[in-house]
């Protein structure tokens, strides 16, 4: 690690060998540890990752009360946010717990994820060098930076290079993912907690193969085990190319990733690769929403008589406030949400679901193949 | 799969209801729909075509959630039959955790 201007935030684990420091994610440690600790681990996890990632200097880590409860993390210059009422001791861990096993490596992915994200804005700026030039160029057609969206021959809206989250319309959620720099870190975030927690899965393993166990023990990491094994196989149902996948079936698209690197390339470079309409529509469209929610400019007004023709999208966009008009019916009763990151999407919303109708049709694990 | 759908009546309903997107994708849509929903889930289908309430054919979770097209809907806060439809599915198809990705999505 470089020590500079960039940072650098070193922790009491500085010296603890990866497979020893990484076991500290385990859940019988992890759900021991109180929020000071943990955010002194995941400083630690940063600090190796930027390491990998080549980063000058690392980010300061914070875990935080004040985040919104659709938002894990977030990472803007040298600061990593990392939600406490997910990864804090008094944490929500049931939508976690539910969707991606164990919380704590879930924590260790989050902060992987944030941290390529620092790894990016240096790739972007030339401080560190690039895999190759197409990345470095994707990056940095993905920043936050105001670009000109043309709406007809004379007049243009402003958008965002960067697209905002569109929580509550899945279409608008997976352009989110689809576009480089969220590609890129969660593809990097996935990779590199699967391959802590194979590592740790045989340390486990190992260690449970020794006969001087005590029951205690035993039971300990076995359990840590099941929640290692759980976390595996949630991954790899619902890592960034089985989402993608879905996404662009989605949009009848063979790659949206490409899809959507390609309409940022020809939003901010006026270049003309190639790109499938919708995407591009439903593109420009989140982008205009992401300007205003990134105070880039005023909200636009899209009912105006000259904007709405131009911007197939658009006109039905004034409606959808919570994501692109691509996805969403024109007949639509829609409650207006906040877009991107002070979206109001309740992560456990899932829970006012439990009562069913006594004459509606149940499908549950015994006529259905659910199986988790 | 889909048998007793019309595939071209779903196609014009897909371009009529989500005017955003072209013909093209109306058509791959359909196609799309057809061949990969649940046929537990075509009521469902029906209704929206004609227009119809809902039926709530609720799919449980391993954790006990319970969930329909039409909460889905509710949960997305807008009409968006395709979305939820295809989010129930992936439920019913077993991959619980990549339905719960988008049911309910988070910000990294």
């Amino acid at each position: 690690m470089t020590y500079n201007h960039y940072g650098v935030h070193p922790t009491s684990y500085h010296d603890v060998p990866d497979n020893q420091f990484y076991e500290n994610f385990l859940p019988s440690r992890w759900d021991a540890c109180n929020n000071a600790t943990r955010q002194e681990l995941l400083q630690e996890a940063v600090n190796r990752s930027a390491s990998l990632n080549n980063e000058q200097g690392s980010c300061r880590v914070t875990l935080s009360d004040q985040m919104n409860y659709n938002v894990l993390g977030g990472q803007r210059g040298d600061s990593i946010r990392l939600n406490a009422d997910f990864f804090g001791q008094n944490g929500n861990k049931d939508y976690l717990q539910e969707t991606y096993g164990a919380p704590s490596f879930k924590a260790l992915e989050t902060a992987f994820h944030e941290d390529r994200h620092a790894a990016q804005n240096q790739i972007a700026s030339g401080v560190i060098p690039a895999d190759d030039p197409a990345q470095k160029a994707a990056f940095a057609n993905n920043r936050i930076e105001r670009v000109d969206i043309p709406i007809n021959a004379q007049e243009t809206v402003t958008g965002s290079t960067y697209l905002n989250a569109s929580n509550s319309v899945n279409n608008g959620y997976s352009l989110y993912l689809a576009q480089p720099v969220e590609a890129d870190a969660r593809k990097v975030s996935e990779h590199r907690v699967s391959e802590i927690v194979k590592t740790q899965t045989e340390i486990l393993q190992n260690k449970l193969s020794s006969d001087t166990l005590t029951a205690a023990e035993r039971a300990t990491l076995e359990n840590d085990l099941r929640s290692l094994t759980d976390f595996t196989s949630k991954l790899e149902q619902r890592c960034f190319e089985n989402q993608m996948k879905q996404a662009s079936q989605d949009f009848g698209v063979k790659d949206l990733e490409k899809e959507v690197g390609n309409a940022l390339s020809n939003m901010k470079n006026h270049t003309e690769l190639p790109v499938d309409p919708n995407v591009s529509n439903s593109v420009q469209t989140m982008s205009i929403h992401s300007a205003a929610a990134q105070h880039l400019t005023e909200q636009p007004d899209l009912s105006s008589p000259s904007a709405a023709p131009s911007v197939q999208s658009a006109s039905a966009a004034q409606d959808a406030p919570s994501g692109p008009a691509a996805a969403v019916p024109d007949n639509s009763a829609l409650a207006p949400a906040p877009v991107a990151d002070e979206a109001e999407n309740n992560a456990s919303a899932g829970s006012a679901l439990t009562e069913a109708d006594d004459n509606a049709s149940v499908i549950d694990d015994n006529d259905c193949d659910i199986g988790l | 799969m889909l048998n007793n759908i019309s595939r071209d009546a779903l196609a014009a309903a897909l371009a009529d209801r989500y005017p955003a997107f072209n013909a093209a994708w109306a058509e791959r849509t359909a196609d799309r729909l057809l061949s990969t929903i649940d046929d537990r889930l075509e009521i469902n289908v029906r209704e929206w075509l004609e227009g119809r309430p809902l039926t709530d054919i609720w799919v449980r979770t391993s954790h006990g959630r319970l969930f329909s097209v039409a909460s889905l809907m509710e949960i997305q806060q807008n009409s968006d039959f395709v979305s939820a439809l295809t989010n129930l599915n992936i439920l019913l198809s077993g991959n619980e955790p990549l339905a719960m990705t988008r049911i309910f999505p988070v910000i990294e």
